[in-house]
């Protein structure tokens, strides 16, 4: 994954504007946190299947719970830097802000895929049903709807100045829907486990040690992929504002040179 | 700010009222709808059950339509280029919008409504100022929510299809409050009995009209 | 075990796709490495014109 960025005294002149663009991609290589990663992914994944003990309502089917629930967690993260670098992007205007949202929405996107694929999986055995729109499951699959919205935007949102403006306005106005949205689909009806990590009597007051360990240590491992995966889309798309820049450099400078 | 406001509103209303545009065709797109509804729900017990969700899918599809065209022609026109020299807060210009908008959709609404009465044989409790308090407070926010997405989408390179994507989601709470208001209201209960849903409709109409007012400068930004 | 396709499907499907995006930014990469190459050999061959 290393690589090193072309250097930049080769670019002709700017014209105005693309300075603020025409940026080293900055990403420095952290083998030390893809490693870390990469043991964890693998330390969680051991812990989920041998480790943990059995549930003994749900059977082994149980053991998904330890992908799902972090992996739900996590795009609620996502979600939320998504909306602090809109905030900042529209009060600052810096061009950093809207790399990370952009960043921040796609890889929350996976993270809502892994949810959209165990979900079912764990349902049609203990419920019956590959679907029902029970509260957690609903107001997931909506936060997941509007990621995919915002990379709509970003896609066919038009010039890049602009993208960025309303793909803010989509961040914002997204994140402040997800609690009305909690409530009402609360509200609507509900069929989903009852919390059990955080219940009245404490975090994890009712689940043993080890499935507990286990949690943790799923979600430990769902963060530090974020992280990874986060580092890497951000340099994806720090490398294609980099080469938009170059290009505009490369047409302004051949049109001094006729 | 409210002459403003009032100038504007009553300048769209009224080209709006001439040609009646927007009016024909949301209204003639919801009749068609309803009728397709009624023949998705077989029993009288299932239209029953589904009516108020029939209502409000068809005030949403007609009303995402109200939206594109009131924006777009407004775009091709040059219209909004003109207002937006003229010494008007964009923020101003955004009350403005959302008011024309509330209005027409309001009037597709009613007409909407009168078929939905007829189709489905509804027998209205007196619970009629209910039922127009509610679907104010709904379409109050599909308006608001819409007055900022339709101004973006209008300037996307998918223009009006973007409307949908970018509104349904986010108006889904408001959908389901909208929805079960309705549902008590003509089942003859009260606003009361409701009470939960009617806050949550003040609260996503406070919220979104704020979050519209203070990011439409940002979105007319040339 | 039981359930036990609906446990590895499911674990399978879900790695996988983590697997399948992390392919798809690694494509991206290459693509876009490839490209700002070939523009700043332009770029370079401008400047010596």
């Amino acid at each position: 994954m290393a690589s090193s960025s072309p250097p930049d005294a080769n670019l002709q002149p700017q014209p105005p504007g693309t300075a603020r663009v025409d940026r080293a991609v900055s990403i420095v290589p952290a083998p030390a946190l893809i490693a870390l990663a990469a043991v964890a992914m693998v330390a969680s994944l051991y812990s989920a299947l041998l480790y943990a003990p059995t549930d003994s309502f749900q059977g082994n089917i149980q053991r998904i719970f330890y992908i799902h629930m972090p992996a739900a967690l996590t795009m609620y993260i996502a979600v939320t830097l998504l909306f602090f670098a809109s905030v900042l992007y529209l009060q600052k205007r810096d061009d950093r802000w809207d790399e990370v949202g952009a960043a921040a929405a796609e890889v929350g996107i996976l993270f809502g895929t892994v949810v959209m694929i165990t979900g079912p999986m764990w349902a049609r055995p203990v419920w019956g049903t590959w679907w029902t729109w029970d509260a957690k499951l609903t107001s997931t699959f909506i936060l997941w709807l509007i990621l995919i919205a915002y990379l709509m935007l970003r896609a066919y949102g038009g010039a890049p100045e602009q993208v960025a403006r309303f793909c803010a306005v989509l961040g914002i106005i997204g994140f402040l829907d997800l609690p009305i949205i909690h409530f009402s689909v609360m509200w609507w009806r509900t069929m989903h486990p009852q919390p059990v990590v955080l219940t009245e009597g404490g975090l994890g007051a009712n689940l043993p040690g080890s499935m507990l360990a286990t949690v943790a240590l799923g979600m430990l491992a769902a963060l530090l992929l974020f992280a990874v995966l986060f580092r890497y889309r951000l340099r994806v798309e720090r490398m294609s504002r980099r080469l938009m820049a170059m290009r505009r450099s490369l047409d302004f400078s051949q049109e001094e040179n006729l | 700010m409210w002459r403003k406001i009032f100038v504007l509103v009553q300048k769209d209303l009224l080209s709006e009222w001439t040609s009646k545009e927007i009016l024909s065709s949301t209204v003639f797109f919801s009749v068609l709808v309803l009728m397709v509804f009624n023949f998705g729900f077989e029993t009288v017990a299932d239209r029953m059950a589904a009516g108020p969700g029939i209502l409000w899918t068809t005030f949403l599809f007609a009303g995402i339509l109200g939206m594109n065209r009131l924006f777009l022609t407004e775009r091709e026109d040059g219209g909004i280029e003109g207002l937006m020299l003229c010494p008007i807060d964009r923020t101003t210009l955004y009350l403005a919008k959302w008011l024309s908008l509330l209005v027409i959709l309001s009037l597709t609404e009613i007409a909407t409504l009168a078929v939905f009465i007829l189709f489905f044989n509804i027998a209205l409790q007196g619970g009629l100022v209910a039922l127009i308090l509610v679907i104010v407070l709904g379409t109050a926010g599909l308006a608001a929510l819409g007055t900022t997405f339709a101004a973006m989408a209008v300037r996307t390179r998918t223009r009006e299809m973007m409307l949908p994507m970018l509104l349904i989601p986010i108006a889904v709470p408001l959908l389901m409050a909208a929805v079960k208001c309705t549902g008590a209201v003509l089942g003859g209960a009260t606003l009361a009995s409701v009470s939960s849903w009617i806050q949550l409709l003040i609260a996503f109409d406070v919220i979104f009209l704020a979050v519209g007012y203070m990011t439409f400068p940002t979105i007319l930004e040339e | 075990m039981d359930n036990f396709w609906y446990l590895f499907g499911g674990l399978a499907l879900a790695w996988g796709a983590v697997f399948f995006y992390l392919g798809s930014l690694a494509r991206r990469t290459r693509d876009l490495k490839q490209q700002i190459d070939v523009v700043q050999a332009q770029l370079e061959r401008n400047k010596e014109a």
